[in-house]
């Protein structure tokens, strides 16, 4: 079916006024790092007027540790990202392939445990860190972020994992593997749009995290970058061009890694033809 | 029988996967590498005891000061003190005050692992001493001494039941703050006294008079200062006050008022930016702020504009019996600190007036009476700080109540139904009054997990 041009026309105006209400936050935002001294936000007509300059940039980078603390989150979500895909994706391999008594009722009760909000689970979890000794260490954050990741990672990746054909793992086992074989061979590879798709939300979730770390850590030296950020924010005044230049450098990660793994959103279809007959 | 082919089988191997996992990979044995790059079997040092050395304790101390604040404080205060006791350091460590920072303390106190000593807000102290998280201060050696410096009303702030769980370091009010040129043109000479002349002043001009916001800590001046009343003295009950006759009058004043663009027209849509408007514009008379409006404007790198030129504080304008809220922190002791005596020899270093006058120096108006009267004697009354000296003497001060922010909250929905003009206002303050008298009359809690030190 054609399209008249006046119709393309509407369509591409409508798209462009949508894509420029969304960027038009983003690029006050980028345009304020450019004022100094904003203890309040700068008018629209002095923002489109501003010199480009990394002054705020330089400052928020030499101030409060940001860089320590940038590194801190850089191994705090790594760890975090890699252990919660990889614990996840056993978990849905489980869930997905496996029959077991009450499988449905456990999966019912993971799925209520994600109905309750963090911030009710924080004291609990605070006094089983204690507990077990890793109060103002990585590991309990690593703990909380992987296990507490467990659930819905598993919810997400389980329907993907049902996906794949039945006939795929009896190849597997005519060549003599094992359920560890399946999953690694022709479970991971065929759901790689998913854990791609799941990497970059466990990465922003855990790079954002400011709650749970500022409950757990009690050193400065241990701090991750939220912390950071929101130490620009006095009680009583804001230094918008600070803050933003500091969220801005913490966006820079998350734009790589979904500049990394945006290619997977768009690759579906991994087992088409993989089943013959 | 489906036999599986094509990409399925190239996924078996696929370099792609591999590369991705061998990352991954690389990434552990980087962090696990870390761990084994010590050259030596000591880890720390500094933390190793030699003969010769004079046992330190340390003591942790959390704190939200702002920039100038904390180097004051980390350069100057911090260092005098361990020079002066040389077997404690102190470990200040830095946070962001926000409702996060609350919450994180209390999970952490409810497991027993707090900071020895922190500096919290007076509105927060009430509920942590209800959840009996905080020690009390009064049984401590020299605690009588101190307490007589610092006033009875600043320490009622901190009184739960009948012990005394912080010591006031700090105070603040808000002060008027008006536009120069506007002030002079308008022909008056001073500041005036009273908010119902700076009304006739505004409206005669179409000026506006810049009111932050609903919450008690924003509206509640404007409403004292028309004559409204919030409760009883003892804060028993706001029935016949919140509700009486003057209230009723003083908010449909503040109602018309707003609906008449005298008082700022843009308070239900975020106020606006006062703080550039009170200097740069031409309409904004006067707004109410704290002392950190030219502390902090005044030592950014680069100032937009002489403030002290452009603006003239002096206390809020008040027809009625109170002022603005007494704001400010306090230092506690917390339940679970390690070395409580060591902390206590912190807090009254704190307390010291030399201590307090070089925290002057930041903008923290000293809570000690000796160092107050420094502070007025050393040429404050001369510049901005004079206004909020002056304007704390006749503030109001909030009493302890652990629910004091649900009674906060009651009061500004109440503000906000008036304003947005929809109900009758009689009936508002009664609904208003009703529901914080039933908050008043549940337990308080107050001292149920408190004890005796």
């Amino acid at each position: 079916m054609q399209t008249s041009l006046l119709g393309k026309t509407a369509v591409y105006a409508v798209i462009l006024v949508g894509a420029l209400l969304f960027l038009f936050p983003f690029v006050y935002m980028i345009l304020t790092t450019f004022f100094l001294g904003t203890n309040t936000l700068p008018k629209p007509n002095e923002v489109f007027h501003v010199t480009p300059n990394f002054a705020n940039y330089e400052t928020v980078w030499n101030k409060n540790h940001f860089t320590t603390y940038f590194m801190n989150s850089v191994i705090v979500t790594s760890v975090a990202m890699v252990g919660s895909l990889f614990l996840g994706a056993l978990t849905a391999y489980g869930f997905s392939r496996f029959p077991f008594p009450g499988k449905e009722f456990v999966f019912r009760i993971f799925l209520l445990t994600m109905m309750i909000p963090g911030v009710i689970n924080i004291i609990p979890q605070f006094v089983t860190i204690k507990g077990l000794g890793l109060v103002n260490t990585y590991w309990g954050l690593w703990l909380v972020y992987i296990a507490g990741g467990v659930v819905g990672n598993m919810f997400f990746l389980r329907g993907f994992f049902e996906s794949i054909p039945k006939e795929l793992e009896e190849s597997v086992l005519i060549d003599g593997g094992g359920s560890w074989r399946i999953f690694w061979n022709i479970y991971l590879p065929q759901s790689l749009p998913a854990m791609g798709t799941l990497a970059i939300f466990i990465f922003q979730g855990t790079w954002e995290e400011y709650f749970l770390a500022l409950t757990l850590i009690k050193s400065e030296a241990l701090r991750t970058l939220p912390i950071a950020i929101l130490m620009f924010n006095d009680k009583y005044a804001t230094n918008y061009g600070q803050i933003f230049a500091a969220s801005m450098i913490a966006l820079l990660p998350v734009i790589l890694i979904y500049m990394a793994f945006q290619k997977k959103f768009v690759q579906s279809g991994f087992n088409e033809g993989g089943v013959k007959g | 029988m489906s036999r599986p082919v094509g990409r399925a089988r190239r996924a078996f191997g696929s370099g792609d996967f591999r590369a991705k996992a061998a990352m991954c990979l690389l990434v552990l044995l980087l962090l696990f590498a870390a761990g084994c790059a010590k050259d030596g079997i000591i880890e720390d040092v500094s933390n190793v005891a030699r003969l010769d050395d004079v046992p330190v304790k340390t003591v942790v101390v959390w704190h939200t000061y702002s920039d100038e604040e904390n180097r004051i404080f980390e350069e100057t205060v911090i260092p005098a003190f361990e020079r002066a006791n040389p077997g404690i350091r102190i470990e200040a460590v830095r946070q962001s005050s926000n409702q996060e920072y609350q919450a994180a303390l209390i999970a952490r106190a409810s497991a027993n692992k707090t900071p020895d000593v922190v500096r919290l807000d007076y509105a927060w102290i009430p509920r942590f001493a209800s959840h009996g998280l905080l020690e009390p201060l009064d049984g401590y050696p020299g605690y009588a001494e101190v307490a007589a410096k610092t006033g009875d009303r600043l320490l009622e702030l901190n009184r739960i039941g009948n012990r005394t769980y912080g010591l006031p370091l700090n105070m603040n009010t808000k002060a008027a703050i008006y536009n120069r040129a506007l002030l002079e043109a308008s022909g008056q000479k001073q500041p005036p006294d009273s908010l119902r002349t700076l009304v006739d002043v505004a409206r005669e001009r179409h000026w506006i008079l810049g009111m932050s916001g609903l919450e008690m800590w924003q509206s509640l001046p404007y409403f004292f200062a028309l004559g409204g009343k919030l409760s009883d003295p003892s804060f028993a009950r706001t029935d016949g006050y919140l509700n009486g006759e003057d209230s009723v009058r003083a908010a449909e004043t503040m109602a018309s008022l707003f609906r008449e663009g005298v008082l700022n027209p843009n308070l239900l849509n975020g106020a606006g930016d006062l703080w550039t408007e009170i200097y740069e514009g031409r309409k904004v008379l006067m707004m109410d702020e704290g002392p950190w409006y030219y502390s902090i404007l005044l030592n950014v790198a680069n100032p937009k504009a002489d403030l002290t030129r452009l603006t003239v504080a002096a206390p809020f304008p008040s027809d009625g019996a109170n002022g603005p809220i007494v704001g400010g922190e306090s230092l506690v002791m917390t339940r679970g600190a390690a070395y409580k005596a060591e902390a206590w020899t912190f807090i009254r270093w704190m307390m010291r007036p030399e201590t307090q006058t070089e925290m002057f120096g930041a903008g923290l108006i000293p809570t000690n009476a000796d160092a107050l009267a420094a502070a007025k004697a050393g040429g404050a009354s001369t510049t901005y700080m004079d206004a909020f000296l002056k304007g704390i003497e006749h503030a109001y001060y909030r009493p302890p109540l652990p629910r004091w922010n649900e009674i906060d909250k009651r009061y500004e929905e109440a503000m906000e139904d008036i304003f947005l003009g929809t109900r009758d206002v009689r009936d508002i303050l009664n609904e208003a009054s009703a529901a914080i008298d039933r908050v008043l009359a549940e337990p308080r809690g107050a001292s149920s997990g408190a004890g005796t030190p």
